[in-house]
């Protein structure tokens, strides 16, 4: 389904399939359609088609051409005249076709405050402007005038240009001439009976497109009031709702206060000859189209018909039309002062010397006959032939009907859409409530809105490309109709002016300046901008961008040759896009100077240091003692063995044994004394033939107080390989007094392996786990392990260790197997302190640790067998040596590394 | 392979461990014992045979101090056949005993108390702090008590001093050395059961 399109004007909701609005009958969607092939929209980044304008030129009309060329010479010539007025200068540098625009933009901001005609008008002094001549030619040439308001009085037809003068002193016939006589050919009456001033007129008035838009009373007159208003509507769209006349207006209340108070206006418009002004003359007649004009409803549509046709632009703004009034109020003399009668009226000319030269025209057309403009003869030919309604008008108040069906419209046949210059018939596409569809070959200039509702009352302005369409309908039309009429209502205008005082919704008009955006219609104040990117073709071929961008793009980096990679030898394969290398940007340039403080220089100084001397080589300083080590070694090596070599070969017994017997050693002796005679014992053999001194001397005073004593059977056990040879040897050499024999009083079971598990398990099953002895004969059946099948049946258990671990390992691992036979140990003077502890705990019934404490035991055994006293002085002596050497030793070499370190620092 | 080397040494150490604890479970606990005995002396019969095919290669490979290579074979051969032959207590075992096996050892014990003469004498020109001043002097203190002087012993060394570094100073630091002993072997038992620590193969 689709939707519904949204009037731009009114902003009313219409059914898609509607052309028009059916409020406001505007056209809802453009004439054009939309934009296909080369006339489509462009996008960013296309490159523009490029079309040659200059080839329309010789389309144009001859006066066109010659507008042209004047507007470019006045815009070449306008820095010169301006004294370097920098808005000109670009407008100047526009396509041809935009010079005449920019010259008018240049001028309409010079009328935007006060035009020159309503600085005139208050009778002041107008301001000469420098470039007046250039820039009005300029102006009227591109609004289709041909004379500036100052210039189109009869008196000075020499300012004016030669065909504005009338048909015969036209010497030049255009094209537009020619176009507004077949226009204008169904002639209208006269311009005295212009049907808008008849006030009898039915209050209803249809909207046709036939109604003249001239709001003259007369043909002399029509072109003071067109001309008039030509400069004030460049301002302005919206001033053409002004032109809205009707004879059903009626007068409002402040037009009839006016002339209740001004009895001279009212004698004057009743002393009118043929043509009473039709605003005045009668206050019921006044009334209808006055109100109408303030309504500002119906009328404007009549109006811009008849401007339609009669292609007179009667354009103002209302704000302008305010100051003029308020102007013309003020210098207005005093109602008394007025003259009753038009023929009694002085001339203005007379009367004010400061009175502008249009209104001086005006005066003298007036006394040249008030119906003797009717024939036109002072007229252009273009008026002539664009007022039919005005001289087929029959004078005096003819009634405003039958001069509206009068009209003829615009013979469209004449001016096709095709014939039509480029920037005229592309201009309208710009208004989407352009008259088009009923006159499409009608020139903007004079086409108006198809106001087919009276309710319309902007339509015929949105006609107008360059100006906005649409007006408020409540201030501006009012002003804009009271201002029309009064050429057309009589020529003593001055007499009507000070008979007026302005209403108060028109003063408060008057002070407000429109703003650009008041002054756009109402689709183009909207929020939603026109889409840059669709331009019409003729904005494309008017775009002077498009030679620029051609002139870039096809520049000779397109055919570049590629030299190197995969496209070497191609040429313009990758052109290069204008200004993506241009468009880099400089680098930013960073300082490379290190700003350091002090304090981390030096410390990469120190680094530095650093790294070189790890570079650096280091000699090796010699070792200038490595004669006396050796010397020492050997010199303390013979020492020990000079000395304790002949202390024990001279079995000198300097050094007494000690008195005291350490405890540990007395309960070794109890747990031997306490063994039964003839019992089984496990003697364990664990200590390495390095040890045999100690372990032998240290052992064999307890062994051999049990042997003596006692007299056991002995099982010999090891858990060193070299325990079993180690076992004879204890009881062949040290206990050889005892006279054991193997297998008869001990037996050697040999070497146990597996040590912690292989003590555990022989703790746990002797018989089984040692079967054989060292011999490989069978001991458990043997008379010496007679009764013994356990651990627990020996009546002690003797462990001789020079090592910890055996001695913990015996010690932990037949705990349980044990029973309450003693352990007894026999360990070395180095693993003894180790064994202190299981000592005091029980779990070792007795121990002898070294010689020390075999030095007890053997003094407990009678001296027997004398191993200790033997090897006593030679081990005390070889203490004291070694304390002695060591603390002197100690001392010298403390010094020399007092000395190194001294001499380390000091080097 | 792995896995089964894990479940089985897991399994027999979990299977020793509670045998201490029951005793229905000692015959298998002795039965894994005595495997473990015979694979010791297995193991130290297999460390026989690789020492003999080490210096075996260098004999015949002709390296560098082969010599002392063939000399350890010959006297290795020639325990091995009077010991196993002749038996521990044989003459001539007992004369290789005391005539090679016991002078040697004990030659490197002398030897090695002259060394550590040396070192210490040497020790404080090397490190020369408060550590080795300790150890120098405790070593002085405990071989002057444990040596009589020719006209007798210093009654404060020998009788109160060195009893007094033995009994209580060193077996203080005795007992803490048996305490972490004891702590280590049972977190080494504990991580040899739970699987972490596997040294009988595998990571």
């Amino acid at each position: 389904m689709a939707e519904p399109i949204i009037c731009p004007v009114c902003g009313e909701s219409n059914p898609a399939d509607m052309e028009f609005c059916k409020n406001c009958q505007s056209r809802l969607l453009p004439l054009t359609g939309p934009l296909k092939d080369e006339d489509g929209p462009i996008h960013p980044g296309q490159i523009p088609t490029k079309k040659v304008t200059a080839e329309l030129e010789p389309i144009l009309p001859e006066w066109l051409r010659e507008a042209r060329k004047q507007a470019r010479q006045s815009a070449e010539d306008e820095p010169t005249i301006t004294g370097g007025d920098k808005q000109t200068k670009p407008l100047t540098q526009t396509p041809d076709l935009l010079a005449g625009l920019a010259d008018q933009n240049k001028q309409g901001d010079e009328d935007d405050e006060t035009p020159d005609w309503l600085r005139s008008i208050t009778g002041a002094p107008a301001k000469k402007k420098k470039n007046e001549q250039d820039s009005s030619q300029v102006k009227w040439v591109e609004l289709g005038h041909n004379e500036e308001p100052g210039k189109d009085v009869p008196g000075s037809e020499s300012a004016g240009l030669p065909w504005m003068r009338g048909g015969e002193s036209a010497p030049e016939k255009d094209e537009l001439t020619e176009w507004f006589k077949q226009a204008a050919s169904p002639a209208a009456p006269s311009g005295e009976n212009l049907t808008f001033t008849k006030t009898e007129a039915p209050a209803p008035v249809q909207p046709d497109r036939s109604t003249p838009t001239t709001p003259v009373s007369s043909a002399g007159e029509v072109p003071v009031g067109t001309k008039d208003i030509q400069p004030y509507e460049r301002e302005s769209v919206k001033d053409l709702t002004g032109s809205a006349l009707s004879s059903d207006i009626e007068i409002p209340d402040w037009i009839k206060k006016l002339d209740a108070e001004t009895p001279s206006a009212g004698q004057h418009t009743e002393s009118g000859k043929d043509a009473p002004s039709p605003a005045f003359s009668s206050d019921t007649d006044i009334a209808d189209w006055i109100k109408k004009l303030d309504s500002g409803t119906p009328l404007v549509g009549q109006q811009s018909e008849s401007s339609k046709e009669t292609s007179t632009p009667a354009l103002s703004s209302d704000k302008d039309i305010a100051d003029w009034f308020k102007k013309l109020d003020s210098e207005t003399p005093p109602p008394g002062q007025q003259p009753s009668s038009s023929k009694e009226t002085p001339s203005p000319a007379t009367m004010l010397p400061d009175v502008p030269d249009w209104l001086k025209s005006f005066d003298e057309a007036a006394g040249a006959g008030q119906s003797g403009t009717e024939s036109g003869e002072a007229l252009p030919d273009w008026l002539k032939t664009a007022g039919p309604s005005v001289q087929e008008t029959p004078a005096g108040p003819a009634p405003a009907e039958p001069a509206i069906v009068q009209s003829q419209p615009i013979p469209e046949k004449n001016l096709p859409l095709s014939e039509l210059p480029d920037w005229v018939s592309s201009l309208t596409p710009i208004e989407p409530r352009a008259a088009e569809p009923r006159e499409p070959a009608v020139p903007a200039f004079q086409m108006e809105a198809p106001a087919t509702s009276p309710a319309e009352p902007v339509s015929s302005v949105s006609a107008l490309p360059t100006e906005p369409p649409a007006a408020s309908p409540a201030g501006p039309v009012p002003a804009a109709s009271a201002f029309t009429e009064i050429p057309e209502s009589s020529d003593d205008v001055d007499a009507i002016f000070a008979s007026m005082k302005i209403p108060d919704w028109l003063a408060d008009i008057t002070p407000s300046q429109p703003s650009p955006e008041e002054g756009l219609p109402p689709a183009a104040q909207a929020e939603e901008p026109i889409e840059p990117a669709e331009l019409p073709s003729w904005v494309q071929a008017m775009r002077p961008v498009e030679s620029a961008m051609r002139d870039s793009t096809a520049g000779p980096l397109d055919s570049r040759l590629e030299e190197r990679g995969a496209l070497a030898g191609l040429q313009g394969v990758l052109p290069a896009i204008p200004g993506a290398t241009a468009a880099t940007s400089k680098p930013k340039s960073h300082s490379i100077k290190l700003d350091a403080t002090d304090q981390q220089q030096a410390h990469a100084a120190l680094l530095e240091q650093i790294l070189s001397a790890e570079t650096a080589p280091v000699p090796m300083k010699a070792d200038s003692v490595p004669r006396s080590q050796r010397v020492l070694r050997w010199a303390l090596s013979a020492l020990l063995i000079i000395i304790l070599g002949g202390v024990i070969f001279g079995k000198t017994q300097i050094f007494p044994l000690p008195a005291q017997v350490p405890n540990e050693t007395i309960a070794a002796i109890q747990a031997v004394e306490a063994i039964p005679a003839d019992a089984p014992v496990l003697v364990a053999f664990d200590y390495e033939p390095a040890t045999i001194g100690e372990m032998e001397a240290s052992g064999a005073s307890l062994m051999d107080h049990l042997l003596l004593l006692k007299h056991p059977r002995l099982a010999l056990i090891s858990t060193s390989p070299t325990g079993a040879a180690l076992a004879e040897r204890f009881m062949a050499s040290t206990l050889a007094q005892r006279s054991y024999q193997s297998g008869a009083q001990y037996v050697d079971l040999g070497y146990l392996p597996g040590g912690l598990a292989g003590v555990f398990d022989f703790s746990q099953n002797p018989t089984a786990v040692m079967p054989l002895s060292a011999d490989s004969a069978e001991v458990w059946n043997t008379q010496v392990m007679q009764g013994v099948t356990h651990l627990s049946d020996f009546a002690a258990v003797i462990v001789l260790t020079d090592s910890v671990e055996s001695g913990r390992v015996w010690i932990e691992q037949t705990e349980l197997a044990r029973g309450n036979a003693p352990l007894i140990i026999l360990s070395s003077a180095q693993a003894g302190p180790m064994f202190v502890p299981y000592v005091d705990s029980g779990q070792v019934k007795g121990m002898i640790a070294g010689l020390n404490g075999a030095a007890g035991a053997e003094q407990a055994n009678g001296g027997l067998p004398g191993f200790v006293r033997r090897y006593w002085d030679a081990y005390s002596l070889g203490l004291l040596l070694v304390v002695v050497v060591m603390f002197l030793g100690g001392l010298w070499n403390l010094w020399l590394g007092i000395q190194d370190r001294r001499v380390h620092e000091a080097g | 392979m792995r896995i089964a080397a894990l479940v089985l040494a897991v399994l027999t150490g979990v299977i020793v461990l509670v045998g201490y604890f029951i005793p229905v479970l000692n015959p298998i606990q002795t039965i894994f014992l005595t495997w473990a005995i015979i694979l010791a002396g297995t193991a130290a019969l297999v460390g026989v045979f690789n020492l003999i095919l080490v210096h075996g290669t260098k004999i015949s490979q002709r390296e560098k101090g082969r010599i002392y290579s063939a000399i350890l074979l010959i006297c290795l051969f020639a325990a091995f056949f009077f010991g196993l032959v002749l038996g521990p207590d044989h003459p001539g075992m007992r004369l290789l005993v005391n005539a090679v096996i016991v002078p040697v050892e004990a030659s490197l014990m002398a030897v090695l108390a002259v060394t550590l003469l040396y070192a210490s004498i040497r020790l404080l020109r090397r490190r020369a702090n408060l550590m080795s001043v300790l150890f120098i002097a405790t070593a002085l203190l405990m071989m002057i008590g444990s040596a009589t002087l020719p006209f007798g012993e210093v009654g404060a060394l020998n009788n109160f001093l060195r009893p007094w570094f033995q009994h209580v100073l060193a077996l203080g630091g005795a007992r803490g050395i048996l305490i972490g002993v004891a702590l280590g072997t049972l977190t080494t038992g504990l991580r040899v059961l739970i699987g972490a620590d596997r040294p009988y193969g595998g990571k």
